[in-house]
């Protein structure tokens, strides 16, 4: 890794950070897990995402519409 | 005449095959085995992997960051946590089996983005030998 890159690292901690919401789940089956998921999809589209979270909508789906083309490109390694 | 060189080359080098080298050598690479060579990369993004423990972090071809770690814990057993970032229409959505199902805000939702871009950019430049697009 770069000296560049590594002055950006992300902290290996911040998959704990969010907040813990009301709903749980089992996992057991898919059926508790789909209902979760609605009920959580429910909750937030009675909100509606915020500011950032739109902005980060965007920066993903671009990203990852530039990381497709880079596959299908295939440019391959330089000599 | 060429036919004579390209025999002699080939006695003393023993290379029976003369042929163009492939300038693309990704080619032979299936999606599956380009998104493990990415993943290589983005388990670096988060800083050194603490010894024993294996890290993966990709993007899956589908809407979905993966985070991958795994490692062996204090009583020799096998412990390992998987986390799926799903790019939804209302916001980024934590998936891990065994916990609710959150949309990230604030820090984590920053840092994901930092990881995402730091990941399109390391593996553009890295893999694909491209420069990276500005994409802010």
């Amino acid at each position: 890794m770069s000296a560049e890159s590594s002055m950006y690292q992300v902290p290996a901690e911040f998959i704990t950070g969010a907040p813990a919401p009301e709903v749980s789940v089992s996992a057991q089956s898919t059926t508790t897990v789909e209902l979760a998921r609605e009920a959580v999809f429910s909750t937030i589209g009675e909100r509606g995402p915020t500011p950032e979270q739109i902005a980060a909508i965007e920066l993903h789906r671009r990203i990852i519409v530039e990381l497709k083309q880079l596959r299908k490109d295939d440019f391959g390694l330089a000599a | 005449m060429a036919t004579l060189f390209s025999r002699a080359v080939q006695l003393l080098s023993g290379v029976t095959d003369l042929k163009p080298q492939k300038t693309r050598p990704l080619r032979e690479l299936s999606e599956r085995e380009l998104i493990q060579l990415e993943s290589q990369i983005g388990a670096t993004l988060f800083g050194p992997v603490p010894k024993g423990h294996r890290r993966e972090f990709f993007n899956d071809d589908q809407n979905h960051w993966i985070w991958h770690e795994q490692w062996i814990d204090a009583q020799g057993k096998q412990q390992s946590i998987t986390t799926r970032y799903e790019v939804q229409p209302r916001g980024i959505l934590k998936v891990r089996i065994g916990e609710p199902y959150v949309y990230i805000e604030g820090e984590e939702l920053r840092n994901l983005n930092m990881a995402a871009q730091l990941y399109y950019e390391e593996v553009a430049r890295k893999i694909y030998k491209r420069e990276p697009k500005k994409l802010r």
